[in-house]
């Protein structure tokens, strides 16, 4: 094996080494040399790549408009519900605002199937400027009344932005959707029975709040808690 | 088995073996796309259809390469479906620049943007290498290419690495 291939094999990958490579580099001191920078550039290469993903959504968020940046999500949400449901329906279900509360909730039924990745039973809170970009313009949250927020992101539901949280509920994930226009005369019931979950939208002043729990969440409990948490901002 | 218990024990093989790669799928399809909101929405449609599609994931052992896949379609779909220019390596977005920043380490910062400025033939298996911890066997699968042509792509992505930060980690060309 000469220089030439022997550097050119390990800057394919400087991890390699087989008989041939390891008697190239016990002969060859500039190449061994060679190799032990590769290494070193290696791992640089390593931390470049692996960024903190926490923090680069965080600067991602504060530099862009959120409704800018939520429509462009939007244009893929619309894409994927394509293939989960007919496209009109979810269309109409999304981008049209309505005060008929069959069609509130069948949104809000939608939406939770939009988010999979928010589904996650964990103990760590979602960052704080996160949270602030998704309440921003709606909602006050009073976070001592509530278990871990895990999950905030501004949505399109039935027409309009809204909060969608996730806390932590004692059976799991719970999804909230701060609905400050969606003005309801009463409770509506929101059960997913075929993904084992159930909720409701209860009236909150002049807007709303949709909550999606497990099946064995207790919701007395946790309705009370949203009602006392949360204070619309508009 | 009752079809929410069925949907439970989806959800819960969904949340121990997709969910844990989620930082790492965004990862690659950052620096796929070099963009963090679009990032965001290839790694979102790809985590849906991967729930969608767990049943049909018989090997668990072959998960990311499954993920990374339907990652890598996800962000072709996307690219097809908004038909995005490819960008000048020259003209850096804010985000991209403020990643680039995001580190105290100067030598890390020079080596993000020398990784930006690579093209993506040769950007895509030094991820799939490093990030990913594929072997050339996979990336070549991956990439529909022979595992020589990963090889020497490999090879150029770091020579064109290591020509850019060079003097700042005292590594003489030669």
């Amino acid at each position: 094996m000469d220089c030439e291939e022997y550097r050119q094999r390990i800057e394919a990958d400087p991890a390699w080494v087989d008989e041939a490579g390891a008697a190239h580099e016990r002969d060859c001191g500039a190449c061994a040399a060679y190799a032990r920078r590769l290494r070193v550039s290696e791992r640089l290469i390593s931390e470049a790549l692996r960024f903190d993903v926490a923090s680069v959504r965080e600067r991602d968020g504060a530099s862009t408009p959120p409704r800018l940046r939520r429509s462009m999500g939007t244009t893929w949400a619309m894409a994927a519900s394509a293939s989960v449901a007919a496209f009109g329906v979810w269309l109409v279900l999304t981008f049209i605002p309505s005060g008929d509360p069959d069609r509130l909730v069948a949104a809000v039924q939608d939406h939770w199937y939009h988010e999979p990745t928010s589904w996650v039973q964990t103990s760590a809170p979602v960052s704080a400027s996160a949270l602030e970009s998704a309440l921003t313009g709606t909602a006050r949250v009073d976070l001592d009344r509530l278990s871990v927020v895990s999950y905030a992101r501004s949505c399109l539901v039935n027409g309009r932005w809204v909060p969608h949280l996730v806390v932590q509920g004692e059976a799991g994930p719970v999804m909230l959707l701060l609905l400050s226009r969606e003005d309801i005369a009463e409770t509506l019931p929101l059960d997913l029975p075929q993904e084992g979950l159930h909720g409701v939208i209860m009236p909150l002043d002049e807007g709303s709040i949709a909550i999606l729990g497990e099946d064995d969440e207790s919701l007395e409990a946790l309705q009370q808690d949203v009602a006392e948490a949360v204070e619309w901002a508009i | 088995m009752s079809e929410a218990s069925a949907s439970d024990a989806v959800r819960l093989r969904f949340e121990r073996l997709v969910a844990p790669w989620r930082d790492d799928l965004y990862r690659y399809a950052f620096w796929l796309c070099r963009d963090p909101s679009l990032a965001d929405d290839v790694v979102q449609e790809a985590m849906l259809r991967a729930f969608k599609s767990l049943s049909s994931l018989k090997d668990q052992a072959v998960v990311k390469t499954w993920l990374l896949t339907i990652v890598r379609r996800e962000h072709a779909r996307v690219y097809e479906r908004k038909r995005l220019d490819t960008r000048d390596i020259d003209d850096l977005s804010a985000a991209e620049a403020a990643l680039i920043a995001s580190s105290e380490d100067t030598d890390i910062e020079d080596m993000r943007k020398a990784i930006f400025e690579l093209d993506e033939e040769y950007r895509e298996p030094l991820v799939l290498q490093v990030l990913m911890g594929l072997s050339t066997a996979e990336i070549a699968e991956a990439l529909e290419l022979k595992q020589g042509a990963v090889l020497t792509r490999l090879h150029r992505a770091r020579k064109k690495l290591v020509d850019r930060v060079s003097p700042a980690l005292g590594i003489v060309k030669e």
